[in-house]
């Protein structure tokens, strides 16, 4: 055992370990310092404060003019709390209040995104607008919503109102030095949003692993089938790929997962939100999300710290040159009403409520001249006229039973198959191939007996098969083997479903390759 | 120190929050109890039926004369497309209101009731017609189902409620089972409580009573 002296440890073995106990604690705290609280201009966030209320404006502005009827007392709010059993979760307002209110927020959203008054007109924002989204459930409401208050939230936390703002202009002109200018934060704001993102991709991926459908591609297909979101160009076409539908499944439940872990610099940061981009993108196209993408593209520019702007700023400074040079008549009248307004405090205080509630009573006189419900119209109310009765017939007539056709989504012809379904759908074949015949089932269906039927030209029955398929399954698959048997020309599969024909699809049998045919020799 | 203090605690409170959600989510806990879990559940994709949905508000005056409530008179908002509002109610729970709603901005007769008829379809009659050419070969035959979800008077309240199209059709196809049928009709009471809609087999041909206008629209619109 060694000697002692002040300060030093006692015993060589319990010196070692408390050494190391110590060192990792000093080196979880360090990069726990390090990741959380280094400093930096918050640049990322700044463009984040700009775009974030942009996108959200494009929700709102079309709302204000249905806000007494989608918010209001005086309408028909769907309060989210109802679906999980809260009646009134929150206060409901008369519709001349929700107007203000509704008029409020497109205000404080303008606010944030110029970056006047930051930090009080994001908290404001963040309040008006989980409070209307709760109030509309079935219109408003969404999880890019969601999304958004979060984001909100740490942004009001976040020195986002330091550069490129207002704020930050009218700091500049009333600093004594202001080559100190831009200040530095601690960037923890930023690394919780980073850690958001990749916690809902997260959670995003533990849904797809619920829904036990995702992996085939069936959800997919058949969200892809409508416009409920917005109208979308490739949906309908890509949704008749199935093979693509299951690759682009798997990859995007892998790259969920990933996110979170592998996201964070490098060259694996760029491919991460290369493809969130590029994902996002694609939902443009398929499924309509148009506010969602953009929202996700606003919480991307959370992994743009300070070098990363300044990289850029370097290398394509030329750009931002031009845009100051075409928007230079622009600046130099908001710098002009600007001087003679906000760099005097009184005048800067003063400005900003003022113009919130000018703006809050032109927006209550508009919606009341507009008279939404036309209850003030000259000729009275709106009358409400008739159906006509055959309509009403039909929307009261009992249900039948669903029908056969009704059940199989569709029928796919191909030659080879890829995580359950057919690649390569096609309609000319060559002998000696093998055809996959799949039907596609929609659910509920009950289980069924389907018969795939062959004929020929004439109209001749070649080959039969049949299955019975569980009430739980998508699909059912049959094989045929197309020999020398099989003479070229036009034949015909048909689908029947519990005895009813359902789907057709006409084929091409082309000749094949010679040696295929050969007749056997006879011993 | 104290603002430091605040900040650590707000993080590990907030990621906390955050990761609890998680949690609850993957061990479907809990899930469902409280409108705060909708901020930290990513469900975003719940799962998508094979049909879509269409809701009539129909009111129904004490001269027997009907009246179909949306679109309102005044005009409907489209929150996200060309679809109108109501139609995004699927369990109709919002309904009653949106009616009373109507009711109470219209000149009208006395009203009776009011009821939520669901329209659904296969969705692949969605399909633009010249992609439905080249994925089938046949004619496009879109057919439609309908059934009542609520039946409410005029101030909303709400006399009844029914299943929807493809729960009706999903209880159908497990009572086809006579053996199921036998065991469940013994637990039931002779007291019938809620009056049910009864199937009926399969009719010939469409039930359209007016032309498609596109693919989304409603199929009798």
């Amino acid at each position: 055992m060694e000697g002692t002296k002040v300060g030093e440890q006692n015993v060589i073995t319990d010196s070692t370990t408390s050494e190391s106990e110590i060192g990792i604690f000093k080196t979880v705290q360090n990069r726990f310092e390090n990741f959380f609280f280094k400093e930096e201009i918050p640049y990322g966030l700044a463009i984040m404060r700009i775009c974030l209320p942009i996108v959200i404006l494009f929700t709102l502005i079309p709302r204000w003019f249905f806000a007494r009827e989608l918010f209001s007392t005086d309408g028909a709010p769907a309060q989210l709390g109802l679906l999980f059993g809260y009646a009134n979760f929150f206060p409901e307002f008369s519709g001349t209040l929700v107007v203000a209110g509704f008029t409020a927020l497109i205000f404080f959203a303008i606010c944030s995104s110029i970056g006047w008054y930051t930090r009080f007109s994001l908290i404001a924002m963040l309040v008006l607008y989980v409070y209307f989204s709760m109030m509309d459930a079935i219109s408003t409401m969404t999880k890019y919503n969601v999304i958004s208050c979060h984001f909100l939230l740490l942004l009001s936390l976040s020195n986002c109102g330091s550069v490129f703002s207002v704020d930050a202009w009218r700091r500049k002109k009333l600093q004594t030095n202001p080559e100190k200018l831009p200040l530095k934060f601690p960037m923890w704001t930023r690394r919780v949003i980073q850690l958001l993102m990749g916690l809902i991709y997260f959670g995003a991926a533990i849904t797809k692993f619920h829904t036990p459908t995702y992996l085939s591609g069936d959800q997919l297909k058949f969200w892809m089938a409508t416009e409920m979101n917005h109208p979308h160009l490739l949906g309908n076409i890509i949704a008749t790929v199935p093979a693509m539908l299951v690759t682009m499944c798997y990859v995007a439940l892998i790259w969920e997962i990933l996110f979170l872990f592998i996201a964070w610099k490098g060259w694996s940061r760029m491919v991460m939100l290369t493809m969130g981009i590029t994902f996002h993108s694609m939902t443009a196209f398929t499924l309509g999300l148009y506010i969602f993408p953009m929202v996700s593209f606003c919480g991307y520019l959370s992994f743009m710290g300070q070098e990363d702007f300044e990289w850029i700023k370097k290398r394509f400074g030329f750009l931002f040159e031009k845009i100051s040079q075409i928007t230079q008549p622009i600046q130099a009248m908001f710098t002009s009403l600007g001087q003679r307004i906000l760099t005097i405090p009184v005048h800067a205080m003063a400005a900003f409520p003022i113009l919130l509630l000018t703006v809050i009573a032109t927006g209550v006189q508009a919606e009341y001249a507009m008279d939404p419900y036309g209850v003030r119209q000259a000729a009275g109310p709106y009358e409400l006229k008739p159906m006509d009765q055959k309509l009403v017939n039909v929307l009261f007539q009992p249900m039948p039973k669903l029908r056969e056709s009704d059940k199989v989504y569709s029928f796919d012809l191909g030659r080879r198959m890829i995580g359950g379904v057919v690649l390569e759908t096609s309609k000319v074949f060559k002998q000696g191939e093998r055809i996959i015949v799949q039907a596609s089932l929609t659910p509920p269906h009950g289980d069924m007996y389907l018969e795939c039927v062959l004929f020929d030209d004439e109209g001749n029955v070649v080959d039969s098969s049949g299955k019975i398929t569980q009430r739980e399954n998508f699909r059912a698959t049959f094989n045929y083997y197309m020999t020398c048997a099989h003479k070229p020309g036009k034949y015909r599969f048909l689908l029947r479903a519990n005895g009813s024909p359902v789907e057709q699809q006409f084929i091409t049998l082309e000749a094949g390759p010679q040696q295929e045919c050969k007749t056997p020799l006879a011993n | 120190m104290i603002k430091r203090f605040a900040i650590v605690s707000f993080i590990a409170v907030y990621l906390g929050w955050l990761g609890y959600g998680i949690a609850t989510h993957t061990l479907a806990k809990d899930l469902n109890t409280h409108p705060s879990s909708y901020f930290n559940v990513w469900d975003m994709f719940c799962g998508w039926n094979g049909y879509a949905s269409r809701y009539h508000i129909i009111a129904e005056g004490e001269s027997g004369q009907h009246y179909d409530l949306a679109p309102a008179p005044w005009g409907e908002f489209y929150p996200y497309g060309g679809i109108n509002r109501h139609h995004y109610d699927t369990l109709a729970i919002h309904a009653p209101r949106a009616a009373a709603n109507i009711l109470k901005h219209t000149k009208h007769e006395p009203i009776k009731q009011v009821f939520v008829i669901e329209e659904a379809w296969n969705k692949k009659y969605n399909m633009k017609d010249w992609l439905w050419d080249k994925q089938y070969d046949r004619p496009k035959d879109p057919y439609a189902y309908y059934t009542n979800r609520v039946r409410l008077l005029p101030d909303g309240t709400v006399l009844e409620r029914f299943p929807d199209v493809l729960s009706l059709q999903e209880a159908n196809f497990l009572q086809a089972d006579p053996k199921i049928r036998a065991i469940a009709n013994q637990g039931r009471s002779f007291m019938r409580v809620n009056a049910r809609p009864t199937l009926t087999n399969t009719k010939k041909t469409s039930n359209l009573s007016s032309k498609l206008k596109d693919s989304e629209r409603t199929l009798t619109n």
